[in-house]
């Protein structure tokens, strides 16, 4: 019986060590997984490749729902492809993927993206900030010409728009080219038509969109009706460990960008 | 002598299991009280990872503190200065200290300002937990079914108007214009419409309200009775007319989304109030009932 009393209290304190051990590893990777410059965990191969396959079960879970199993987002819904260099707000780096889950876009969070949304240009009151005009059914068949015609024939990179020379375009799409700059859409997809990380406004002819299929009727529906898309914060529902391994996962599915040694 | 027979663990003592007893309970009973009476007591000994600091218990999140860093001076976190980075560390620990410090002065009974942002940001709280639920196909389509008129497109038209100060010129105007004949000369063809089509709401807006109500019904080429308003009589001829139609639920699924998201924050927030009222211990005054 004595015997017994001391293999078990040895087994008990082994098994305290052994849970001790875990539990202090878990918080050494822990810390150097969350302490670090989000910038520099791609460099640290071990460490980032232990976050991915973190990463990958939340991801399936709790964001394939609106962005697919396979992270190619959904034009239906609006959610965008995760895996190309394309990004509506910032530039694709882990700290902003980091802030965009947490907060949210349009989420009703106020450390979310917030600044704008695109308006509806077919209605009595385009846009609810502040006044803007309505364009009428002709202006917005020519814009989306234009556009249209843009996108298919531009050499933009994904960070600066290159429009086609106005002269290459059909009447309708230069008549649309004209508007873009007097019916101010510059504002805020700039005077180059790249669009403006900074408040999510994208890039208008380069080749990438977030709905449709950037049909002349796919961009005029947009024109009409406006867009408003919406990411929930995942704040309060997934812990920093969790949102820094899902932004880590969701980076590595991005092949464009150099993940160790760089 | 083995260690056993040293300590005399071979034996029992009820003398010795007592005295082991009350070195554990006044052992475990000094730690509770030192954990109960003392801050120092109830203090996290470490920062927990995921912070970069821990403010009176409160933590300030190492993501805000990162995003911070990069926002104000433009550089990621390991390639900001050790200055700036307990620049911002100090600042982001002073706003927790104020804020910690505004409570306890009873900032959220007195200041106007801060109760209106207490108020805004647990709406917004409301508004973030709706968002972060996910919606269904099924209750999408649902709502969609049923609320369908107000997806509707808008509606375009052009149409010739011409208008004439007497009644007569104008009926002599619309036999002219259903017989395909040239107008009559007292009836003159007005600027509406010059710019092309126009969306229904625009339309109503130049029209006004009796000759949108005369145009709208009208088809292609159709010709309107002599409709009367304060310049005159209006002879319509419809050049295109494209009603409202019910849209496609793949094509406006975002704004059905945000309209089911947008009712669903909205009972929320009344079926919150009521809680809030109903938990509550609200004294008012006499005669103010």
């Amino acid at each position: 019986m004595k015997r017994l009393l001391i293999w078990s209290a040895a087994g008990i304190v082994l098994a305290g060590v052994a849970a001790s051990a875990w539990l202090w590893n878990e918080n050494r990777f822990a810390v150097m997984a969350m302490r670090a410059d989000p910038a520099q965990l791609p460099a640290n191969t071990a460490l980032f490749e232990h976050l991915t396959r973190e990463g990958r079960g939340i991801f399936q879970k709790d964001c394939a729902v609106c962005h697919g199993a396979n992270a190619k987002g959904d034009r239906v819904k609006g959610t965008a492809d995760l895996t190309d260099d394309d990004y509506l707000y910032g530039e694709g780096e882990l700290a902003q993927t980091e802030q965009t889950i947490l907060y949210g876009i349009r989420s009703g969070d106020p450390k979310g993206w917030n600044l704008a949304y695109m308006p509806a240009f077919g209605t009595a009151n385009p846009y609810g900030p502040y006044k803007l005009d309505p364009l009428t059914p002709g202006e917005i068949d020519n814009l989306a010409a234009y556009l249209s015609e843009a996108s298919k024939t531009s050499t933009s990179s994904q960070t600066h728009g290159v429009p086609p020379s106005p002269a290459a375009l059909s009447p309708a799409a230069q008549a649309g080219y004209a508007l873009y700059d007097s019916k101010g859409c510059w504002d805020c997809h700039a005077a180059d038509r790249g669009g403006d990380g900074a408040i999510g406004a994208p890039n208008l002819v380069d080749k990438v969109w977030l709905y449709g299929t950037g049909s002349k009727a796919d961009i005029a529906h947009t024109l009409t009706e406006g867009r408003k898309g919406q990411m929930p914060a995942f704040f309060r529902k997934l812990t920093a460990r969790q949102v820094r391994a899902v932004s880590a996962y969701v980076y590595s599915l991005q092949s464009h960008k150099k993940v160790s040694g760089s | 002598m083995t260690l056993n027979s040293a300590l005399k663990l071979d034996t029992v003592s009820p003398h010795r299991s007592l005295i082991f007893c009350a070195i554990g309970a006044v052992a475990g009973l000094a730690i509770a009280g030192f954990g109960l009476f003392t801050s120092s007591g109830t203090r996290t000994s470490m920062v927990p990872a995921q912070d970069v600091a821990v403010v009176n218990g409160v933590p300030i999140l190492m993501t805000d503190y990162v995003s911070n860093i990069q926002s104000t001076y433009q550089v990621p976190l390991s390639q900001a200065t050790a200055k700036q980075k307990k620049d911002m560390l100090e600042t982001m620990i002073r706003e927790e200290l104020y804020v910690q410090r505004g409570i306890e002065l009873g900032l959220p009974t007195d200041s106007t300002e801060v109760r209106s942002a207490l108020v805004t940001g647990v709406e917004s709280m409301q508004t973030t937990d709706v968002i972060s639920m996910p919606v269904s196909d099924q209750e999408l389509q649902a709502w969609y079914q049923a609320h369908m008129a107000q997806y509707n497109t808008e509606g375009t038209m052009r149409a010739d108007d011409y208008v004439t100060p007497d009644l007569a010129t104008a009926e002599a105007g619309v036999q002219a214009l259903r017989a395909g004949r040239p107008v009559p000369a007292g009836l003159k063809k007005s600027l509406l419409f010059a710019d092309g089509n126009e969306f229904y709401f625009a339309a109503q807006i130049h029209l006004g309200p009796e000759l949108f109500k005369a145009a709208a019904p009208l088809k292609n080429s159709e010709v309107s009775t002599p409709v009367k308003t304060a310049d005159g009589y209006h002879v319509l001829v419809m050049v295109l007319n494209d009603p409202p139609v019910a849209q496609p639920f793949d094509s406006i699924r975002d704004r059905v989304l945000q309209d089911v998201n947008e009712a669903k924050s909205n009972h929320l927030m009344k079926s919150a109030g009521a809680f809030l009222r109903k938990r509550a211990d609200v004294l008012i005054a006499k005669g103010f009932e």
